[in-house]
């Protein structure tokens, strides 16, 4: 046995790549409770408060420190770079210096230059000469290939968002297996992959081949990366330490060479956990520095930069990367997968302070410990800085070994992989079939043959019918994009580092998504249950809406407006599954925004539900700002009723709460029972909303007053996090806009 | 059984243990100065509801209420007690934890009353003054019904919070802290508990809407310092009458 491995039970992942097995076999699950974490080291300490003046240098110059402008970065691109070498413990940055952004022209040379351009930077002119006359970018091909009528639909908004001229991201590699194997090791498997592939050269083998060669090449200069920092890599991690940096080098390769939207870093805390628990055993180690390990890595991760532009910012506010780690869960055998790890990375948000980053995400299933569940819900009270996924709606199809990418989206790790295609705007659907096929913002025609409403008034039929023939021509539309998109992405952007970390037979998901749910079921409900008038345009486009009677509104637990809701989210996957796809990818759903809710409202005009035109939607699936009028609960299980099944990339809901009405605090009690209230409520929305096969919740406990105290005085709550559809900000980098937006979102307060 | 109801509310974490459904009857037969729900208060016809409803409603989201259960509350709900009495024993079959908030001024011993204490487990009783002088002023009621409320819930060893909304400049003197002390001392602790509620404005606005005159408008809502410096008096002179009520194994019985 190799010597890095000694005390590791052996199995199936001595011999072959399989990550899973390890960790089965080798950690040990917790059920005691957090008495035993540490603070801050002296070492972190100082690295924490130079970190702390970066950041505050970057606010202050607009959001960006620095930019490079020089060097097109690639996994060995850059000299070493550090934020304090002496007090470091974990080393290795995307660039030479800190928060300095990398250049990564491959997905569009526009777009990179763009997006230095935004903060005052200029691209070296010889670089921009390679890229526009030598190199084609994957934002070029798309557009070599675009038919008339994507442009119309992309233009038009009605898809928005598509990566055509960033990195499509949601990939995770399997960063686990350059500790776990060394490098050398898994070269080897690749090769032995790549000379499999052999006989009739068809197109697929062709490329598989290419891509298998790729890979490898990816893994080599990584090894030269990680030697430039002084580890040889080439070999497995020995100890506590090693693991963190080996990881941490596999997952900087990533970041150094694809800017993709959203960076995640898959379900990494049960697995380092088994080299901590052995050291701790052995006493090589002491819980402080293991503790140590884990909050310079979190500090690492809190570093993550990339470019972006102004569009890409407006879309996705607060600068976020999306490293996800995923925390929890419950094994295929029963046994729960929390471990001490699972403690020591929430409390990265007790020693360095609440953050957005890395996106904290919890795995939640009533069968976790219920000292975990209580500390989680802690952190969630002081934080605000963790989101929940029901593991038990997931196991089934992703298994035991997933992880979330982005925001809400489950992939197996190293043997599942997506093509990530952001989102169409269902209200836009809607305001076609009412307009035959018109924007109702700009006039044009974009939809054929959708014929023209006749009365008054609109009728739920009638209309419809036609939303449904507008619904078929999106997906079919939308597929064929997305089938553009990723074959140029493959062919000029390839993820070779991070499909390296992957098995070479890999589950291809096309991830579609759709914004403003709850606007349309509730517009569908009021021409359903009320009488709606359109004002229409001399053009004969509806301009506004007359509304006339009341009807259910999505959040109200309420099935006349609830089945309205499911319906769509069925017939849309329903629809997709009949499209042909690239690479034979399995199309996938998600209900999700981001932030990106505000940009749509803006872009869409007024909606038979009362929504007037440019007013934001609600984020991900949510119910409409101020409508979901029964309480919390019942807000909560309307978007339960959506089904997982047919949106299985996600469903994303944010829970905003006052503190005082999570519970009541003893101290206002004379003989009141000294119960930590709060905690254990927080614990049981969790259980309940979960029981109830709810796929997702971010939980915000935050005052109202002191958001927009934030929003008037950015310096007086630097560090204030607060979640939004699928990922955390920090809230002072959020557009004004944004922020009030926040601000008028349904707060679940009582009196 | 039919009850005459405002709205209701999923999820309450502050009307008793745990997280609670609460269903607000319409209603009232006072008309506090600074009632936060005056829309509720007011004696008019609203929605109707049966128990069988609210039993259904409710189990829908048991999941969520596993350390919490339901509340009723106003308006003053005990103006429709026999609705309560039959959705709490329904409620119990389902063992259900049941709350009621009261002001407790509508009690007579009587049989209805008795059926009442075996089907809840809790009683939020909001005292409206430390005395009728007081109770009179703000409430246009005495408070002597409420007392003998309370006094009928601790001999009966029924769990009950009392609860005193602070309005600075009314009802926040020493003399009224001390009074209040005296009153809390009355009951056996194990079954009473105490908390101060704050006053607050967010009610305000219902009353312009009503187009009714809303009287504390010079009234501020008390800090924090002011609240927690409330509840240290108050804590303090109850502790008094506690162990002067141990000590000389007197019973301070209240006299207006």
């Amino acid at each position: 046995m190799n010597k890095a491995w000694l005390g590791f039970k052996e199995g199936k992942w001595t011999t072959t790549i399989d990550v899973r097995d390890f960790i089965q076999l080798n950690y040990t699950p917790y059920d005691g409770d957090e008495s035993f974490l540490e603070g801050i080291s002296e070492k972190t300490k100082v690295l924490f408060e130079k970190y702390n003046n970066l950041v505050g240098e970057e606010m202050d110059k607009g959001g960006v420190l620095n930019v490079d402008t020089k060097i097109v970065s690639k996994i060995n691109s850059h000299q070493p770079g550090y934020l304090d070498q002496e007090n470091e413990v974990i080393v290795g940055l995307q660039t030479d210096e800190p928060l300095k952004r990398a250049f990564m022209p491959f997905g569009g040379i526009r777009v990179a230059k763009k997006a230095a351009e935004a903060y005052g930077y200029k691209i070296d002119d010889e670089i921009v000469k390679i890229f526009t006359d030598y190199r084609k970018t994957h934002n070029q091909g798309v557009f070599d290939v675009y038919t008339s009528e994507m442009r119309k639909a992309r233009h038009s908004g009605v898809i928005t968002g598509l990566p055509d001229g960033y990195g499509r991201g949601r990939i995770i590699g399997d960063y686990r297996r350059v500790p776990l194997y060394g490098v050398d090791r898994l070269i080897e498997v690749k090769e032995q992959e790549k000379d499999a592939l052999d006989g009739t050269m068809t197109d697929d083998i062709i490329r598989d081949r290419e891509e298998l060669t790729e890979q490898i090449k990816a893994l080599q200069e990584l090894k030269e990366m990680a030697l430039s920092y002084g580890y040889d890599i080439s070999r497995p991690a020995e100890d506590s330490k090693e693991a963190v940096q080996w990881l941490y080098f596999a997952y900087l390769g990533a970041i150094k060479e694809q800017n993709g939207a959203a960076m995640s870093l898959g379900r990494v805390s049960i697995f380092l956990d088994i080299y901590f628990e052995r050291d701790l055993k052995s006493g090589k180690y002491t819980e402080k520095e293991i503790q140590e390990l884990v909050d310079q890595f979190v500090l690492k991760l809190r570093m993550v930069r990339f470019a972006r532009t102004d569009e890409y910012n407006e879309l996705f506010s607060g600068d976020p990367n999306w490293v996800t780690e995923s925390i929890g869960g419950v094994g295929l055998d029963g046994r729960h997968l929390i471990t001490k790890t699972s403690f020591r990375m929430l409390n990265t948000l007790y020693n360095l302070g609440p953050s957005p980053e890395p996106n904290l995400t919890v795995l939640w299933s009533d069968k976790l410990p219920l000292n975990f569940k209580k500390f989680a819900a802690k952190v969630s009270i002081d934080t605000s800085s963790i989101q929940y996924e029901n593991d038990n709606v997931m196991r089934d199809d992703y298994g035991d070994d997933y992880a979330i990418s982005c925001c809400v989206s489950p992939m197996a790790v190293g043997k599942e992989m997506q093509f990530f295609g952001a989102r169409a705007n269902l209200a836009k659907v809607l305001l076609y079939a009412i307009n035959d096929g018109h924007d109702e913002v700009s006039g044009e025609k974009i939809v054929d043959n959708v014929g023209k409403l006749d009365g008054e008034y609109l009728q739920f039929d009638e209309v419809y019918e036609k939303f449904n023939f507008v619904l078929d021509w999106l997906c079919r539309l939308y597929i064929n994009t997305l089938n553009v998109i990723h074959y140029m992405h493959d062919k000029y952007a390839y993820e070779r580092l991070q499909m390296a970390l992957h098995d070479y037979n890999i589950r291809r998901n096309l991830a579609t998504g759709i914004a403003g749910l709850s606007v349309v079921a509730d517009s569908l409900s009021a021409i359903k249950y009320a009488k709606v008038k359109p004002i229409r345009n001399e053009q004969g486009i509806a301009v506004d809406f007359e509304v006339e009677g009341e009807f259910p509104c999505f959040g109200n637990n309420d099935d006349r407006v609830d089945q309205i809701a499911r319906d769509i989210v069925i017939r849309f996957k329903e629809n997709l599954q009949k499209q042909h796809t690239y690479r034979n990818a399995r199309p996938t759903l998600s209900i999700l925004t981001i932030t990106s809710n505000v940009v749509y409202g803006k872009k869409t005009g007024a909606t038979p539900d009362g929504r007037k035109k440019g007013e934001p939607f609600a984020p991900g699936a949510n119910p409409m700002h101020g409508r979901d009028k029964s309480g919390a609960l019942a807000s909560l299980m309307s978007v339960a009723k959506l089904p997982f099944s047919y949106a299985n990339d996600g469903i994303s809901n944010t829970f905003s709460i006052i503190p005082s009405a999570l519970g009541d605090d003893s101290e206002e009690y004379i003989n009141g029972k000294a119960t930590p209230s709060r905690i254990n409520n927080l614990v049981n929305i969790l259980d309940g909303y979960f029981a109830k096969n709810a796929h997702h919740l971010n939980v915000n406990v935050l005052n109202r007053e002191m958001l927009i105290a934030a929003m008037n005085d950015k310096n007086l709550y630097p560090n204030l996090t607060i979640r939004v559809s699928g990922y955390a900000v920090n809230f002072n980098r959020l557009t004004r806009t944004q922020q009030e937006e926040v601000i008028n979102r349904t707060f679940h307060e009582r009196l | 059984m039919i009850a005459n109801y405002h709205s209701i509310d999923t999820f309450s974490s502050v009307d008793g243990p745990g997280i609670r459904y609460v269903i607000f009857l319409q209603g009232c037969n006072m008309l506090c100065k600074f009632c936060h729900n005056v829309d509720v208060a007011l004696n008019v016809k609203n929605k109707q509801i049966t128990v069988d409803e609210v039993v259904n409603d409710f189990l829908q989201y048991q999941s969520f209420y596993k350390n919490g259960g339901i509340t009723v509350s106003g308006g003053e709900p005990l103006l429709q007690i026999d609705f309560i009495i039959e959705l709490f024993k329904k409620l119990k079959q389902y063992n259900v934890h049941t709350a009621i908030q009261t002001q407790g001024t509508l009690f007579s011993k009587n049989i209805k009353y008795y059926e009442l204490l075996k089907v809840t487990d809790l009683f939020i009783v909001d005292l409206k003054g430390v005395d009728n002088e007081h109770s009179l002023k703000v409430c246009n009621k005495k408070i002597d019904k409420t007392l003998e409320f309370l006094k009928f819930l601790d001999q009966n060893n029924k769990s009950f919070v009392i609860t005193y909304v602070l309005l600075p400049g009314i009802n926040d003197t020493d003399y009224c802290f001390d009074k209040l002390g005296s009153i809390l001392a009355m009951f056996n602790p194990v079954n009473m508990s105490f908390k101060l509620l704050p006053y607050h404005r967010l009610g305000a606005n219902k009353w312009q809407k009503l187009g009714l005159e809303y009287e504390l408008e010079h009234i501020k809502e008390p800090t924090s310092t002011e609240i927690k410096q409330a509840m240290q008096a108050i804590n303090q002179h109850y502790q008094y009458y506690l162990a002067l009520r141990s000590n000389q194994q007197v019973s301070l019985e209240y006299s207006n």
